[in-house]
């Protein structure tokens, strides 16, 4: 059953940002708290809310890829959340042997930092054998494998921890990741790395992801949380 | 073929100047092309190896005395 609440039905009067409740006979609406803070139960109780614990995570968005072009997260906010983390998976690609990529912004979406040379990173990919690439003068950080990421269902694609911290800096903001990958023609095996924007003003407040050289993203979950 | 985008959960369908940026993407792409050696760079190889393989068997004969 649904239903319509008006500003005259509730007491107090409809806050903006506040949260309406229910106490059995009435709707009531919690104040609006502020930047940051979580909504926390009191049982039957009124809840309230509540600064989280420093170093507590929250999940602050997430998003299922499902022949996507873009998964995109914007309205970082670095003094809400000191870091945040994205954690990937079941990545797989509309075609075999192309990467995840991933471009930041500092207008919360508005552009992305693209071209050459915007992008530095390493990846070590401990496969059999081994793979370290250094890739400088990218237009995107890319988390692959050395044959690229398998388009079939029978592998579980990319899976990462995507770290991302000191990106308030002027320039050189950076990220890092491990994960394990599956490739087409090197198998399973960990992958690790990192990667930085050269030259590009912060803070960053968006980003987005995407399969390089005009592909889909077939399938994947992003989330992203907030580390207070 | 490309749709939409997902920002912060929700879909939201691609403008036209989003679709025609990534096809220009992927239309601009050139795979890498395997480098075939040429006629002299094979025979450097092969001198290369008959020099070692003749290390080889130097080194194995003296063993065998």
């Amino acid at each position: 059953m649904s239903f319509i609440l008006s500003p005259g039905s509730i007491s107090p009067p409809l806050t903006a940002g506040g949260v309406v409740y229910g106490t059995g006979p009435q709707a009531l609406v919690t104040s609006a708290g502020t930047a940051g803070q979580v909504l926390t139960s009191a049982g039957a109780g009124a809840p309230t809310w509540a600064t989280p614990a420093s170093g507590a995570m929250t999940l602050v968005s997430s998003a299922t890829a499902s022949s996507s072009s873009y998964i995109i997260f914007t309205g970082l906010d670095y003094t809400v959340y000191k870091e945040y983390m994205i954690i990937v998976s079941g990545v797989i690609p509309s075609q075999s042997g192309y990467a995840l990529c991933m471009q930041m912004s500092n207008d919360n979406g508005a552009t992305y930092k693209t071209g050459a040379n915007a992008y530095y990173f390493n990846v070590l990919f401990l496969g059999n054998p081994a793979y370290n690439n250094t890739s400088t003068n990218e237009a995107y950080i890319a988390f692959s494998t050395p044959g690229g990421l398998d388009s079939t269902s029978s592998f579980n694609g990319m899976n990462l921890n995507i770290y991302l911290n000191s990106l308030t800096k002027t320039s050189h903001n950076g990220i890092y990741y491990n994960g394990f990958a599956e490739d087409v023609s090197f198998g399973g095996a960990p992958i690790f790395g990192g990667g930085q924007l050269v030259g590009f003003s912060g803070p960053i407040n968006a980003v987005r992801f995407f399969i390089n050289i005009g592909r889909l993203l077939s399938s994947g979950t992003f989330k992203l949380y907030g580390i207070t | 073929m490309h749709t939409h985008k997902i920002i912060n959960g929700e879909q939201v369908a691609l403008t036209t100047e989003e679709i025609a940026e990534i096809e220009t993407q992927a239309a601009a792409y050139i795979p890498p092309t395997k480098v075939v050696p040429t006629k002299e760079e094979l025979f450097s190889q092969m001198q290369s190896l008959q020099t070692q393989m003749q290390m080889l068997q130097a080194q194995i004969a003296n063993l065998e005395k």
